[in-house]
């Protein structure tokens, strides 16, 4: 075990030295546009997976705060004239107001209860995504959104966005390591293992875990915002089921105990689908045999699987 | 008001029929199956590719009940059995199964959808207590019912289906007693599979067929099996269908179609928050 923490420091520089030389060393501007994908989907993933850790609990509604955030600045941005970071601060409190809205609702609920009203939301945002033409323009989707503006210079480039997103997700995990340690992150991952516990310490269990879920989401917010400009369109695809499952995926396999598992989740999930493009049409079949390949050699024990194949250890 | 239940009830016992094997794996094989959508597809598919072909309807739906019984036992053998072993695991696994049977649907059949052969659709409609059946439904709604009865029979009045509900409740007690847990819990997701492929054989006639509708499925089956609080009780269930339904033909019928779902699921919620247990009171 102090093998392991004594090597964290080493693997933590290791996977730093590679996010940052990575786009040097790919010279195609199709892939650099793959890796930006990648680091918006790791924003979004890892607020999920912590969601998932402190609080126990599923929830079902990351892409749709993620198109909340994406409409939110794109309107800013088109309608409104602004430039991205204030647009991306609206991002942000819109994915938040959202969350603690339905946060409010969904802490009253038992775990399933949780699952299924976070699920619904999703489902109304995406509804909502198609039928208000004149906001969103409707299953067409919010075209023309301007590329990041940052101090003058624009973003077009995916090896610029990647940066971009990377500083951000850098600035998200920092906070989080933070937040691990502090009273607070202890007092909220007491409520998530044992709330009967938490209430007899005096934790305000509900408002913290409504607090949490609304903090968490703000990066899925900004993450959108991104998104949209990465894009040029936003539209409710970015909030159906597909993107449910996509983002689900990138959790479980990353896992959630540690920051940047849902990282490799993201780099898994979203890069595969591109790795097998010379398939075509059979790609997402063989992406979902990638998928069974990847819990089978990611699952501790793995060496009983003929025997658990055959049922004997069921 | 007569047009409403007529459309909410025949609606809600349809999706009952689609529930029912979800919850039957969720309470007695304790994984939630999201391939259960992909089921239901396939057992549409495999209807309309028959009927296609000329086999009479009402011969293509135990072809389509026997095919998913075998997607049944591919998704307990090469997902669920592969992924209980990590946390979430069978989650991963399951949706990959409905990922690689959506794209071997699309494959087939492609994306845009097919509709059932138009000589075989029953046309024209029927008039109950004032409201307008177009005979297609009533038709699934029939069958549907009779599914749903012969479940009945056999889980609450056969030696066997009294078996599954104790390894549902008490697994201990149920191996204590003897019972293979293993081929069990191997018989209810092929079970299943046959029921929800069953179920899709009988709406596959109802409207357009797309690789993607399983996924709606598999929502339905969701939202029920949650408002029936995840029991396989199956009044609970009928009642969890008939809510949905009787909600969607609402506000399809007196409010704003456009907002269909977004007001159903609205409803959903309150009737979650209504239904489940919280954690711990207000503090």
């Amino acid at each position: 075990m102090v093998g392991r923490e004594r090597l964290a420091p080493l693997w933590s520089l290791g996977l730093v030295a590679v996010a940052l030389g990575a786009p040097f060393a790919i010279e195609s501007s199709y892939w650099q546009g793959v890796m930006a994908a990648i680091a918006i989907w790791s924003i979004a993933a890892v607020s999920l997976a912590q969601a998932v850790n402190w609080m126990m609990r599923l929830s079902l509604m990351t892409p749709a705060l993620m198109g909340l955030g994406a409409y939110a600045a794109a309107i800013a941005q088109v309608e409104h004239g602004w430039s991205f970071l204030p647009a991306a601060g609206i991002a942000a409190l819109a994915a938040m107001v959202c969350a603690a809205l339905v946060g409010l609702v969904a802490f009253r609920s038992s775990h399933w209860g949780f699952s299924i009203i976070t699920f619904a939301a999703n489902l109304i945002l995406v509804n909502l995504s198609i039928s208000l033409d004149d906001i969103t323009h409707g299953p067409g989707g919010y075209a023309g959104i301007p590329p990041v503006q940052l101090f003058g210079r624009s973003l077009e480039s995916g090896r610029s966005l990647y940066f971009l997103a990377l500083a951000i997700l850098a600035i998200q995990l920092c906070a989080l390591w933070a937040w691990r340690r502090s009273v607070a992150g202890r007092s909220a991952r007491i409520v998530g293992e044992d709330p009967q516990l938490a209430q007899a310490l005096g934790i305000p269990c509900y408002s913290l875990q409504v607090c949490v879920f609304a903090a968490l989401a703000a990066p899925v917010g900004i993450a959108g915002a991104l998104y949209g400009s990465f894009r040029g369109v936003v539209s409710p695809e970015l909030l159906g089921f597909t993107r449910i499952v996509d983002i689900l995926a990138m959790v479980m396999i990353g896992g959630t105990k540690l920051l940047f598992g849902p990282i490799l989740g993201a780099i898994a999930v979203t890069s595969l689908p591109e790795w097998l493009r010379f398939l075509g049409p059979s790609r997402d079949g063989v992406f979902g045999l990638v998928l069974i390949l990847i819990v089978v050699l990611a699952a501790p024990r793995w060496r009983w699987r003929v025997s658990t194949l055959m049922g004997a250890r069921s | 008001m007569a047009q409403l239940l007529v459309n909410g009830i025949t609606a809600g016992v349809g999706l009952a029929a689609i529930a029912l094997g979800f919850a039957m794996v969720l309470q007695w094989r304790r994984v939630p199956n999201f391939a259960h959508g992909a089921a239901v597809g396939v057992g549409a598919y495999v209807s309309y590719s028959l009927a296609v072909y000329g086999v009479p309807y009402f011969v293509t739906l135990p072809a389509a009940a026997l095919v998913g019984i075998l997607f049944g036992l591919i998704t307990e053998f090469c997902a669920i059995r592969l992924g209980v072993f990590m946390t979430h695991g069978v989650l991963v696994t399951t949706l990959a199964i409905a990922v690689i049977a959506r794209a071997a649907l699309a494959a087939i059949y492609g994306e845009n959808g097919v509709i059932f052969p138009p000589k075989l659709v029953p046309s024209g409609h029927l008039e109950l207590f004032g409201a307008v059946l177009p005979r297609i439904q009533a038709q699934a709604f029939i069958l549907s019912a009779v599914t749903i009865l012969l479940v009945w029979v056999a889980l609450a009045k056969t030696a066997r289906g009294r078996r599954y509900a104790l390894l549902g409740s008490n697994p201990i007690a149920a191996e204590i007693c003897g019972m293979d847990r293993t081929r069990m819990g191997t018989e209810i997701v092929a079970i299943a599979g046959g029921l929800a492929a069953l179920a899709g054989a009988i709406a596959a006639p109802v409207g357009l067929l797309t690789p993607g509708s399983g996924g709606d499925a598999l929502v339905n089956a969701f939202v029920i099996t949650i408002l029936a609080q995840s029991r396989m009780d199956l009044p609970r269930i009928i009642i969890a269908s008939l809510v949905v339904g009787i909600g969607e033909a609402f506000v399809s019928l007196r409010l704003n179609a456009d907002f269909q779902q977004a007001l159903v699921y609205a409803g959903v919620i309150v009737a979650v928050l209504f239904t489940q247990r919280p954690n711990y009171g207000r503090a």
